[in-house]
């Protein structure tokens, strides 16, 4: 999987000036909120008047923000619930139909079906539950005020603080309920989906077996070479819109044992049922439910180590690089080239045998890039090689320095490939200062390489004139695999944290806007949120002094004035007033704004946690803290303003 | 009741859209299924109904009716376009950061808003088996994407069923990816088994049993690339779909797909019977009627020119044939006449073409034959001189002549540069030529050389083989040198009565050239000579006159094998024996050599 940022969540709220932001964006808004409010005042009863009343209405917050009961908030709350029952049943139909119709176009076929499975059903249950927050949050307040039905709300003991937070608990409740039922009827739908089974295709002879593969290794550690497979002649039946070649393997004892190629991102576990008499070959088997698709591992990614990146590379002579320009648009992986003294080090922290599920075997995945730059042998891959070292203290000259036995192997490009690391390994090397090179030594993993759970990993590309892609996310080491059903619900956690923001964000906005009117403001702001990632890029890249980093097509008014005048993006535009009118717009107005408007309002795209769970990893506890807190502080946020702003409105200011 | 201003401009609103619905069900009205017989099939809708219906247009004549692509464009609502847009941003995106999963579910999505845009499955089909092939390191991932496009390509066959693109393109990028392809031998090696995909996915649309050839080890994909091509025909003969690329381009893919067959044959298998066949198919295929499908040959078919002419390639020489007949009736009318200005032309002449123009063809060399390509201009007689030239009372005549010749040169111009463009006399000698004897045991001989050269037996052996009544005896076995020996002498045989071969730099000579090379190095390799009696000694020594010594390299010239004997004084030793015997058996040896 793609990983393009690494942050914990200390880095994020400090280092990456979160908290930072948040304390700026607050004062932002407190002080606006002051002085609006005594403008408007102003208008109304005059200057010295405003400033009473504004101060007034500030003072009133602190008993209505400690005064208010639970009881009271829930009783608005079950309110909430009530009036939108409904709605919740009438958006549950429309998922449980979704997912019928679902079903004629996600089939197993494909690479990856899961993927697929995964990145509908949380677009589904992410648009769904976005539409149903802002629905039932944005119309309840205006309806209520429109009706005159708040008056006799407002006239019972209750505080403004426990009308606006009651609709929010009430929303929230309801919302969690709904989205709850679609994560459990999405889960079931999936699973179901993917579970499937196959019986061989036609009755099979002995002739048909061929080939009989020797995929193991002399050491027994690689199980299966599923190459070898390819050249089968022995299918399976047609299941979920694919099939599975099968191989015969012959094991070390002599014995045969039947393998399924990995298709669709699964392989099936294969139980000989009945064998010939007289080859021995296996003549009816018994397939095994899929084995590989839904998957949520915990891998362990290198990280920095004091002023050390956590990878870094060397060019050809073994000078510190930064990795070769193959010629991709994309520029996340680096390249090292092969037969030359070019290396990647990746740095590990952390690695204890406790984190292993099984620390007698660590496994080591990789997911590496290639670059031909002649075809070579075609039927071979790339190979490389990674070498183990533990980490030598510099202020300890007495340490020695231990390596591994250099391990080779065929890189699989855009797969994950898995290279087990047995625990005690044999033929490694002990250099000590002052004393010759102990070879041959056996190597304790965890004792000897991982001191003190710190490693370097090195890796070269074998292959002359041949290229090997690596970025941080390309090798770790995989700890052993959590639930993917909890990893399932950890995902849809980063929609509830979003469907939380956004009927926040309606009800402060339903406190002093029309229904519809918040209804489309609502959108804007979510799909404002959404593109606030592109929106600080394009402001970073024209409003950069760097003229090379500058983005062709200018800012928002000159890419409209582009667009109606059908100019390409490398034509300039024509000297004159107007175009210096739009360049003052763009530069100093609307870029700016937007891009100090886009600090106060989530990214909401980073709610969506599907691709970890698409491409078989666990969520990362740091991110949905992360995703949590973001959206726990806007919905805070957002109750507080919409909580001033629903006071000083005549209805609620008794 | 009290009306306010708002409910009268409501109510005037109403009626303004209950009037536009008069001309609405006029123009828009969809086409009713007729009871009456008479009647079936005619469009009995609005205006643009019938027009749909006219031109073709209605999606249920484009394609059959997919109820998945016409919700997708209703719930566009109208802005189809733009969700079309996203989704091309959204793959090229993908694509750049290599998700190619997500590319393909993309433009799965995409084809289902735009399902009757070829080009839209031409070029994502292209994208999957080509582009996105190529990123994989393995060939067997490599694999699966060429077919992931080819599957593309094959879904968008029922959404087109008037259009014969999707057919063109299957059968060419089946062809080229399984047999041109840098993996083109594992590629070809894996869908000879590949059941899995034939019956899944090409049975829906031909069957197996037609590509699955014995002779070829299983599925072949030249053959398969061939039958995408009959499919595409079928809908131009049988259909009468439109057509939309230019005849010549279109037909030529047919019988290209037979010679590539066969070629494939030739090179993978040890060629047999069953590979003279494939060339002999191929030929037919190619210039009279193709054996497989009981279709129209190549050079048989009506081809619309640019200019608009229809031609047929095939009738190149019968044309040229009536161009000579009009030359001769212009010749009686104008008796003596083109003789006559022969004679003056030459006369015209410098002395030393006149010298050139004198020399028997075959004393000319290299410089000279390009000389002589001048001087035949030179003297070339234009059927206007004759006929300026011709009696009065056949003036006429002659000048209908010439009209009737202009015609014909036209069409022969234009057969002449058709031919041209796809080398048509080229690959129809080729495959005649492949499929006589001589050229399979020529294709035989070279694929035992190259098996030898692979074991490393150069030179013949002998082997000791038991027989079964148990008796030893010595057999002699030929190293990779005699096979060669007899390659040459079967490509000689089969090469000779094609003169238009042997010129030029095409494959076939290309290819001969290297074999020479090889087969002297490998004389090398075992300290021998380049031999006297070299059975292709007449086609190095052909080279050198017409394009000079630099064109063999290093090969020896029948002068150089002259030159080398007389070293060796063996031109001597033989004078001396021809002296003994009979004078009349000498000149017999000596006109052979």
């Amino acid at each position: 999987m793609v990983v393009e940022e690494f942050r914990s969540f200390s880095d994020w709220l400090l280092t990456d000036g979160a908290l930072l932001t948040f304390v700026f964006v607050t004062v932002i808004c407190a002080v606006s909120g002051l002085l609006l409010g005594f403008i408007v005042s102003s208008f109304r009863h005059g200057p010295g008047e405003a400033f009473y009343a504004v101060s007034q209405t500030v003072f009133q917050a602190v008993p209505d923000l400690f005064g208010m009961k639970f009881r009271r908030i829930w009783a608005i709350a079950r309110l909430a619930i009530k009036e939108n029952f409904r709605l919740f049943v009438v958006t549950l139909a429309i998922f449980v139909a979704a997912l019928a119709i679902a079903g004629w176009f996600i089939g197993g076929g494909g690479k990856n079906p899961e993927r697929s499975y995964v990145a509908f059903l949380f677009f589904a249950a992410q648009v769904l539950i976005s539409i149903f927050a802002v629905l039932v949050s944005a119309f309840s307040l205006p309806n209520d005020i429109m009706s005159k039905t708040i008056y006799t709300v407002v006239t019972k003991p209750v505080r403004a603080s426990e009308i606006v937070l009651g609709r929010f608990v009430g929303f929230a409740v309801i919302g969690t309920v709904l989205l709850a039922i679609v994560g459990g009827l999405s889960y079931v739908f999936m699973v179901r989906g993917i579970d499937h089974t196959h019986e061989l295709s036609e009755e099979i002879t002995v002739d048909k077996w061929l080939p009989i593969v020797d995929g193991f290794t002399p050491d027994g550690r690689r199980p299966f070479d599923p190459r070898a497979a390819f050249e089968s002649s022995v299918f399976t039946t047609r299941n979920n819109d694919h099939v599975h070649r099968l191989a015969i393997v012959q094991l070390p004892d002599g014995a045969f044992d039947v393998v399924a190629d990995e298709t669709a991102g699964h392989t099936h576990d294969v139980e000989v049922v009945e064998s010939d008499p007289v080859t021995q070959h296996p003549k009816m088997v018994r397939f095994g439910p899929p084995r590989g698709n839904l998957r949520a591992r915990q891998p362990i990614y290198s990280s920095p180590r004091g002023d050390l990146a956590a990878l870094t590379l060397t060019d050809e002579t073994g000078s510190p690089a930064t990795g070769v320009n193959v010629g991709e648009v994309w520029d996340y992986h680096k390249y090292i080239q092969g037969g030359t003294q070019s290396t990647a080090t990746f740095r590990f922290s952390g690695l204890t045998a406790a984190k292993f599920s099984n620390a007698d075997q660590v496994n080591l995945d990789l997911n590496l890039a290639v670059f031909r730059t002649h075809i070579g042998d075609l039927r071979r891959r790339i190979e490389a090689e990674i070498e183990l070292r533990n980490v030598v203290d510099v202020a300890e000259t007495e340490t020695a320095q231990v390596k591994s036995v250099k391990i080779p192997f065929e890189t699989e490009e855009f797969k994950v490939q898995t290279l087990t690391i047995p625990r005690k390994m044999k033929n490694g090397t002990i250099r000590a200062v002052g004393q010759p090179d102990r070879t041959n030594q056996e190597l304790d993993f965890f004792e000897d390489l991982a001191t003190n759970g710190e490693l370097d990993l090195i890796v070269r590309c074998i292959d002359q004139k041949q290229y090997l892609g690596v970025a941080r996310a390309s090798i770790y080491f995989h700890a052993g695999d959590t639930s993917f059903g909890w990893n399932y619900v950890r995902g849809f956690l980063g929609i509830w944290a979003q469907m939380l923001a956004i009927i926040a964000l309606s009800i402060a906005l339903s406190t002093f806007l029309k229904g519809p009117v918040v209804l489309i403001s609502s959108v804007g702001v979510v799909v404002f949120g959404y593109s606030a990632n592109f929106i600080v890029f394009v402001a970073n890249s024209v409003l950069s002094t760097d003229k090379l980093a500058n983005m062709w097509g200018g800012g928002p008014s000159e890419a409209l004035y582009r667009l109606v005048t059908q100019m390409n993006l490398q034509h300039p535009l024509p000297p004159g007033l107007g175009t210096e009118i739009l360049k003052f717009v763009d530069k100093q107005l609307l870029l700016p704004g937007l891009k100090s408007l886009s600090f106060a309002v989530p990214r909401f795209e980073n709610f969506n946690l599907a691709n970890y769970l698409a491409y078989g990893y666990t969520i990362d506890n740091q991110l949905l803290l992360i995703n949590l807190l973001t959206a726990f502080t806007f919905a805070a946020g957002m109750m507080v303003i919409g909580y001033f702003c629903f006071k000083t409105r005549e209805i609620a200011a008794a | 009741m009290n009306f306010a201003p708002s409910h009268y401009r409501k109510a005037i609103y109403g009626i303004l859209a209950a009037i536009l619905l008069v001309p609405i069900s006029f123009l828009a009205r969809p086409n009713q299924i007729s009871k009456d017989p008479n009647q079936a099939g005619e469009a009995t809708g609005g205006t643009i109904s019938q027009l749909r219906s006219e031109h073709n247009l209605s999606q249920a004549s484009l394609s059959s009716i997919d109820p998945t692509s016409e919700v997708m464009k209703l719930a566009s609502m109208g802005l189809h376009g733009i969700a079309v847009n996203v989704l091309w941003n959204q793959a090229n995106a993908y694509q750049e950061k290599k998700a190619f999963d997500k590319v393909s579910g993309t433009v799965d999505t995409l084809v289902l808003l735009q399902p009757n845009f070829i080009s839209v499955w031409e070029f994502q089909g292209h994208n999957l088996a080509y582009n996105i092939s190529r990123e994989f390191d393995d060939y067997q991932d490599r694999y699966f994407w060429v077919k992931e496009g080819l599957n593309f390509f094959a879904k968008g066959v029922s959404y087109n069923r008037r259009d014969h693109r999707i057919y063109d393109n299957l059968g060419l990028h089946t062809g080229i990816k399984f047999g041109v392809s840098d993996e083109k031998k594992q590629f070809r090696q894996i869908l000879r088994k590949d059941r899995e995909y034939v019956d899944t996915f090409v049975s829906k649309f031909i069957n197996p049993e037609l590509f699955d050839r014995p002779e070829a080890g299983g599925f072949d994909s030249w053959m398969l690339s061939y039958w995408w091509y009959d499919k595409s025909y079928h809908m131009r003969e049988n259909l009468g779909v439109p057509k939309r690329t230019s005849d010549l381009m279109y037909w030529v893919k047919g019988p290209q797909q037979l010679r590539q067959y066969a070629e494939s044959l030739s090179v993978d298998f040890r060629p047999g019977e069953a590979t003279r066949r494939a060339w002999r198919t191929a030929y037919e295929a190619w210039t009279d009627r193709d054996p497989i499908s009981d279709r129209q040959g190549f050079g048989k078919r009506d081809i619309t020119t640019s200019f608009g002419a229809v031609i047929r390639l095939e009738d190149l020489e019968r044309q040229v044939e009536f161009q000579q007949g009009i030359a001769r009736r212009m010749d009686e009318l104008a008796p003596g006449v083109r003789q006559e200005i022969t004679k003056e032309k030459i006369a015209r002449l410098s002395p030393m073409d006149q010298q050139i123009l004198n020399m028997p063809e075959a004393e000319r060399q290299y410089k000279e034959m390009m000389e002589m390509i001048r001087i035949d201009m030179d003297i070339r007689v234009y059927e206007q001189e004759v006929a300026a030239r011709a009696p009065a009372e056949n003036k006429v005549k002659a000048d209908n002549l010439l009209r009737e010749l202009a015609d014909g040169e036209f069409l022969v111009g234009q057969m002449d540069s058709y031919r041209y463009t796809v080398n048509y006399n080229y690959w129809r000698d080729v495959t005649n030529m492949e499929s006589t004897v001589p050229g399979v045991l020529a294709r035989q001989a070279a694929y035992e050389a190259a098996e030898l050269v692979r074991q490393g037996i150069l030179e013949s052996y002998e082997e000791e083989v038991t027989d079964e009544n148990g008796v030893t005896s010595l057999v002699k076995r030929d190293g990779a040198i005699d096979a060669l020996t007899r390659y040459f002498q079967h490509t000689s045989d089969a090469l000779k009565p094609y003169p238009g071969l042997h010129d030029g730099e095409s494959t076939l000579i290309e290819d001969l050239m290297q074999e020479f090379t090889k087969f002297n190095a490998h004389l090398k390799d075992v300290g021998r000579e380049w031999p006297d009696d070299f059975p292709m000694q007449w086609f190095i020594d052909e080279r050198v006159r017409r394009y000079g010594r630099a064109n063999i390299k290093n090969l020896m010239t029948t002068q150089d094998i002259e030159a080398r004997k007389r070293e060796a004084g063996l031109l001597e030793e033989k004078s001396d024996q021809t002296d003994q015997s009979d004078q009349t058996d000498q000149s017999n040896q000596t006109d052979q050599r």
